[in-house]
């Protein structure tokens, strides 16, 4: 086997000998790059967020940002990343690290170089809008009250989009003085390596076959190849962006003996529209398919923000989401109203299977041993009115205590057809049937939208617990359906709610 | 002295970029877990499951023969050797309290508590091994709830008799401070008005981000213990006392450290542990918690009932406030665990001039992890108590809530003011406060719209909270601190060092972990040297080149430490200018000290800091009998508290249909005195509202039935992101502190104590008009929707079991995380 490393800041950092249980954070750690660090090694702080070089859809690279905590180092064997370090050095900060520095957006500074590598993804990003004429980076053009309530879109003035930093957390500043610095980010100059870097492709992973101490980690080239594997090895576990699997093995020491990466595998990555069906490969990640989709599914676009945080976006795939079938995952009510099919690959061939019928149990499916999800699709033509409802304590990045996906078809002041999908509320993500036949046929008016409520209100068997009480998830249920009729409302005069 | 041209006037004052930030910006920094040192083994801890159990057995072979293992220790291995974890705050003489081991040895107090602990080369195969330690355990009931174990229901440690541990009482008659309550009380009843309210103060957690970390290394003639600690000076005296170590063989040193909040305040298991290990193993030894160890380990905060009884006449001027707490220790006391309900008992009467005053407390054992202190530490739950108190008191008499507080408070022109606890509040001006935050507010017309609200029976309702609060910080004047039976003293040294180039070493017994000490003591320091802020090094948090001081908490470091160091600036000068009459050749009387440079009065005769410094390093040329050293010492015991104050004001959105809410705005005007750096004030004033709001919306350590902690990962524990916070309006009116040079106050925890009852007043009067009139913390969707419809009032408990179809052992996102699988075991 050749030797294996990934690039970090522009010197290759050796793999060798790394275990499949090890993290990318530490193996970095281990190297003395101590600024991305453990917070949690669950996803959910951003201490650890990195830079890596992805391709971007124009054949050249961008820069994304990662939770270095969740993947196995060795899944990064031949990329290219960049920390905290790499961007700037105490005499020479980077733009994004000087304007924290100048709106005092460091306090203990734990959390600083995760929120530096989030900041820097977002500055990064070719297709930022903003405001033109912003040169590079100004420190000192201020920036007041960009997000009180009433103009709380996401966007700052500058272009910047707020979700970049939904994954990090800082305990000490309560935020002001970083979203100061963020608002305040001009446009990389002429001469920014890191922005000249975006021309050249980034480099694929290679493909590796490594066994330490017994435990194996294989990232194979083709499809073929993978579904050979997992067929040969009942024991192996295929391993995407390991969003889900990284916290498993982190934090319930799950060790399984073999390791399969498909996130590369071409076969899996496939973007496709025909005529009938839109195609997203099981292993794009949820903020490529995001970009790709470019709102061509709006339901899923109202998802994609509410869906975990943009760090995890960038790693989390719907073949992950829908392989692990969390009875409160988010992506199956999404795709179950929009009537999505999977295809599942084995070497005994392909199979389709909807949505609908996947689901047989608490994290059971219908899914065989060795088979792999390999594409999801959705009907082009889309419903009318859709929307997601996350009910959850926090704005975003928080579970869902229940989720409701909705797909209307509303026709002359009748609904014509009705998809809902819910989670949280049993042991696996369900259709509302009930509902969905209760709505069906109804006119789409006040009076009636209260009466399906209650039907809403009663479907699944929601149970409670201490995110929240199963009295509150039924009438969440309910009441849920009453907002969406409020936003859409026919004829709308009012300040609609 | 040449003085570069953009450099402001006088550095105090002055927004400057925190020295520290180039370095914990880009990464390069010195956590203790970066450290690594030749030879080191890393410790994993085995924690107990179980709330309550008798040790039946721990069978450690097994880990002991796993690969790379050097050492298992438990508590029959060190039950010797080991002491006993100290409380430096006694609060009564009788108190009660168990022993409290660093590894258990035959009952476990808690679940998270130590058992035992693996020693082996890497981290990874530590807490593999950890797995393999087989402890059995013989369950015992638990007491979990805390009115229940204040009844004594269960016994948390059967041995002592009681849950209770203290009761500590204060009495305004008895003191001579002011009037009898219950005399108050009763004439209140007849035509008066009285208020009766339960509050619950929710259990917290710190959740500072950096877990906790500590190496030991035993290879020197010194034992070095790196520690992420709030409290260097205070690990290195216990170390000394419950090792038995001669303090003189102990060097502690407190690198960057990540955020404390009181948290890590602290001595604790693992510290001592981590000693344990490299002394027994003669090698390095290194333990980092992990995030779901930290939840379980590290101390909690807040958790008291507060039974409240407020006498007012009919006109809303208050007569009496009674206060009776139950307060939660947890399993043990810590460093200063049964004082903090204490340290709140002399603010319940706030900025107000009441007549007469009872405080009762109650302090309590239970089978949970122990409590101590968390920002704010007893002061936000005193302003939590009042300030919604006085909300209710508006409500009752029918006038604005700003209305009833401004009858009630005391005015500027009675500064200093005696309060009915006998502290003396040197300055203050609630009306100048309270006048500019209504204006930034937009008082009148939010007022307008939550009418217009309320009349067109919006799902969406509009609240407007109110917290105008004080505290006492700056701790401590010793000699209070000793009336209080608190084991040490509450004074800070300094020292200031004059380099042979000119440069200036500062060397503070404070112990920064955030705040930005080394910017601002530079400040300070530029400004009465007359050097530049650049040339100021601020050297802290290792006891060997800071041997003496007692760290940073409290809100103390700016107005005792750095008063400790303006004291060795100005004991410089003083020896200077000998060294600069004796150059100039003129009376020590006839020299001026003025923007670096000594002058001889009415001459233009002249000597610049520098050269005197260089001057007394040659010694070629001093006056006869001067000691050839500038540099000098000061240590500061203040003589009392100082007393920051603020107005905030908060509206919040409720949508009565989810019991979703979200924040309007939110203004806070903050008199802290002199401002040194108002960059950094504005951190920490940023910073603390966002935690005093989180206490109010999202957070709450929850416990299961079992005495599990459910809330026992980020997941569950829900601290908020940036996309949960808005951006605050903070200002500042201020009145000089009297009892210090600058005329500073303290601004660390202001945040954390104004925000809570701001954001709880806001929700309540959102959906006033609907019948409730409380909410219990955190103020989550459900509670307030559950309020709503009226079904308790105040939100019922938040536990109930898991799930059971929903399997066990499942990853992060599922409904029973964070539960066995991360709270138990290691
Ligand atoms: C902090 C945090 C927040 C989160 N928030 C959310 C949220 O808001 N909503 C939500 O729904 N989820 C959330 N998750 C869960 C997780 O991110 C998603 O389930 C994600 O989609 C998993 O994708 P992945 O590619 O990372 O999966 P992996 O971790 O790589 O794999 C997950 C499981 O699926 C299997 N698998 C992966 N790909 C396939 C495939 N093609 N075919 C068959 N099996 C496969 C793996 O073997 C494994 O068992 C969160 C996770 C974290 C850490
Ligand atoms: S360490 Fe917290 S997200 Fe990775
Ligand atoms: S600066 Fe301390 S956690 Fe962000």
């Amino acid at each position: 086997m050749a030797e294996l490393s990934v690039t970090v800041n522009g010197m290759p950092l050796p793999l060798d000998g790394v275990a499949p249980s090890v993290s990318l954070l530490d193996a970095l750690r281990a190297q003395g790059l101590t600024g991305a660090k453990e917070g949690c090694a669950e996803g959910e702080c951003g201490a650890c967020s990195v830079l890596v070089a992805r391709p971007a859809a124009d054949g050249g690279s961008q820069w994304v940002a990662v939770n270095a905590c969740l993947p196995p180092a060795l899944s990064y064997a031949g990329q290219e990343i960049v920390t905290a370090e790499g961007l700037g050095s105490p005499g020479d900060l980077h733009p994004v690290q000087a304007e924290l520095a100048h709106r005092g957006g460091s306090q203990c500074g734990y959390c600083t170089p995760g929120f530096v590598c989030s900041m820097a993804a977002e500055y990064y990003r070719p297709d930022r809008a903003g405001l033109e004429g912003t040169e590079a980076s100004g420190v000192g053009n201020d920036h007041q009250d960009h997000h009180n309530h009433h103009d709380r879109h996401d966007d700052g003035p500058n272009g910047f989009d707020e979700h970049a930093l939904s994954g990090n957390l800082c305990r000490c500043t309560g935020y002001r003085p970083i979203m100061d610095a963020a608002h305040a980010l001009g446009r990389p100059a002429a001469d920014d390596p890191f922005a000249a870097r975006r021309a050249q492709a980034a480099p694929e992973p290679v493909p590796a076959h490594v066994s330490v101490a017994g435990y194996e980690y294989v990232r194979p080239e083709t499809l073929a190849e993978a579904l050979d594997l997992l067929a040969a090895h009942p024991d192996a576990v295929p391993v995407a962006g390991s969003t889900d699997l990284g916290v498993v093995t982190n934090l319930a020491m799950y060790r399984p003996q073999m390791l399969v990466a498909i996130d590369r595998l071409p076969e899996l990555r496939t973007l496709r529209a025909t005529d009938e069906r839109i195609e997203i490969g099981a292993a794009v990640t949820l903020s490529e398919a995001e970009s790709w989709l470019a709102g061509r599914v709006p339901l899923l676009d109202a998802l994609f923000p509410q869906f975990a945080s943009r760090l995890i976006r960038n790693a989390a795939t719907f073949g992950g989401n829908l392989g692990t079938a969390s009875p409160i995952g988010d992506g199956a009510p999404a795709l179950l109203a929009l009537d999505a099919t999977l295809t599942l690959a084995s070497t005994e061939g392909t199979r389709e299977v909807a949505l609908s019928d996947y689901f047989t149990g608490y994290r059971q499916t219908v899914r065989r041993p060795g088979e792999l999800i390999a594409t999801i699709s959705v009907p082009v033509a889309q419903p009318g009115m859709v929307a997601f409802h996350k009910i959850a304590k926090r704005r975003y990045d928080d579970i869902s205590s229940v989720a409701v996906a909705y797909a209307i078809d509303i026709e002359g002041g009748v609904v014509t057809r009705a998809r809902i999908g819910l989670g949280g509320v049993a042991a696996t993500p369900l259709r509302a049937l009930a509902t969905e036949a209760a709505l069906t046929g109804s006119a789409w008016t006040e009076a009636e939208v209260d009466r399906v409520a209650e039907v809403l209100a009663g479907e699944g068997t929601p149970l409670g617990d201490h995110r929240a009480s199963e009295a509150y998830r039924r009438a969440m249920l309910g009441t849920s359906l009453r907002k969406l009729y409020a936003e859409h409302a026919p004829a709308t005069t009012g300040a609609a709610r | 002295m040449t003085v570069v041209d953009d450099r402001p006037a006088t550095e105090v004052g002055s927004p400057r970029r925190r020295k520290e930030d180039a370095r914990l910006i880009v990464g390069r920094t010195r956590w203790t877990d970066n450290l690594t040192l030749p030879g080191m083994l890393h410790l994993a801890m085995v924690r107990s499951p179980y709330a309550h159990a008798r040790i039946t057995s721990v069978d450690a072979d097994a880990a002991r023969q796993a690969p790379n293992v050097v050492a298992v220790l438990t508590g029959e291995d060190v039950k010797d050797i080991q002491g006993g974890l100290p409380c430096a705050w006694p609060i009564t003489p009788d108190q009660k309290a168990p022993t409290h081991p660093s590894i258990a040895v035959d009952r476990v107090a808690f679940a998270g508590e130590i058992v035992a602990v693996v020693i082996a080369r890497s981290p990874g195969e530590a807490r593999d091994a950890a797995e393999l330690v087989d402890v059995e355990y013989d369950e015992l009931p638990a007491a979990l709830e805390l009115k229940a174990a204040a009844a004594d229901q269960t016994l948390a440690h059967p041995d002592l008799g009681t849950n209770t541990s203290a009761v500590w009482t204060f009495d305004s008659g008895a003191a001579g401070t002011g009037g009898d309550v219950e005399a108050a009380i009763s004439a209140a009843r007849d035509g008066g008005i009285v208020i009766e309210r339960e509050y619950r103060q929710q259990r917290l957690i710190p959740a500072f981000m950096e877990p906790r970390s500590f190496v030991c290394d035993p290879t020197g003639e010194q034992l070095t213990i790196w520690s992420s600690t709030q409290v260097p000076h205070f690990v290195r005296i216990f170390t000394a006392a419950v090792l038995g170590i001669p303090e003189s063989k102990i060097r502690v040193i407190a690198p960057d450290v990540g955020g404390g909040f009181g948290g890590k305040l602290q001595f604790t298991p693992e510290e001592v542990i981590t000693v344990l290990a490299a002394r027994h193993t003669g090698k390095p030894c290194k333990y980092t918690e992990t995030r779901s160890e930290s939840l379980v380990s590290a101390h909690h905060g807040r958790d008291q009932w507060q039974k409240l009884t407020l006498a007012a006449t009919a006109d809303g001027h208050v007569t009496g406030l009674k206060v009776e707490l139950l307060a939660d220790m947890g399993a043990y006391l810590g460093l200063v665990t049964p004082g903090v309900p204490i340290l709140g008992a002399f603010m319940f009467n706030a900025i107000y001039t009441f007549p007469a005053y009872h405080f009762t407390c109650r302090n309590v054992f239970t089978n949970k992890t122990w409590t101590d202190a968390y920002r704010g530490a007893g002061r936000p739950e005193a302003t939590y108590a009042i300030e919604r108190l006085m909300d209710e008191l508006a409500v009752e008499v029918g006038v604005d809530p700003l209305e009833i507080r401004e009858r009630n408070w005391i005015r500027h022109e009675q500064f200093p003011f005696t309060s009915v606890c006998g502290l003396e509040y040197d300055s203050g001006n609630y009306e100048a406060a309270t006048a500019r935050a209504k204006e930034l507010f937009g008082y009148d017309d939010l007022r307008a719209e939550q009418a217009r609200r309320r009349a067109s029976n919006d799902p969406v309702q509009l609240g407007i909270g109110v917290s105008t609060f004080t505290e006492m910080c700056g701790l401590a004047p010793s000699r209070v601190l000793g009336s209080l039976s608190y084991a040490a003293g509450g004074w800070e040294a300094a020292s200031v060092r004059m380099l042979p180039t000119g440069k200036v070493e500062v060397v503070t017994g404070t112990s920064p972990h955030g705040q930005g000490h080394e910017t601002a003591w530079s400040q300070i320091v530029a400004d009465r040297l007359g050097v530049p802020f650049e040339d100021v090094e601020v050297l802290h948090g290792d006891t060997q080149v800071a041997h003496k001081g007692l760290d940073t908490y409290g809100s103390r470091s700016l107005v005792v430490g750095a008063e400790a160091v303006i004291r060795a600036a100005d004991k410089v000068i003083e020896k200077a200018r000998v060294v600069a009459a004796h150059l100039l050749e003129a009376s020590v009387e006839d020299i001026d000290f003025a923007n670096g440079s000594f002058t001889v009065r009415g001459t233009d005769s002249a000597q610049a800091m520098a050269e005197v410094v260089w001057a007394a390093f040659s010694a070629h040329n001093l006056p006869d009998g001067f000691e050839p050293n500038l540099d000098s010492e000061a240590t500061f015991d203040p003589v009392s508290f100082s007393f920051p104050h603020g107005t905030h004001l908060c509206a919040m959105e409720v949508d009565t249909e989810t019991g979703q809410t979200t924040m309007r705005k939110y203004v806070a005007v903050d008199d802290i005195g002199t401002i040194v750096n108002p960059l950094i004030v504005h951190g920490q004033v940023h910073g603390g509202i966002v935690q005093g709001v989180a206490q109010a919306l999202w957070e709450e350590a929850v416990y299961d039935d079992a005495g599990t902690l459910v809330s026992g990962s980020l997941v569950d524990y829900t601290i908020p992101s940036s996309a949960d916070t808005i951006s605050l309006t903070v200002d500042q009116t201020t009145s000089p502190s009297t009892t210090n040079t600058l005329g500073t106050k303290g601004v660390g925890e202001a945040g954390a104590i104004a925000s809570t009852p701001a954001v709880v007043n806001a929700i309540v009067d959102a959906v006033r008009h609907l019948g409730v009139n409380d909410i219990r913390m955190p103020c989550t969707p459900e509670r307030v929707w559950t309020a709503i419809r009226g079904a308790s009032g105040s939100g019922g408990p938040s536990t109930a079991a898991a799930a059971s179809h929903l399997g066990a052992g499942a990853p992060n996102h599922d409904p029973d995380s964070g539960a066995a699988t991360q709270g138990g075991a290691q």
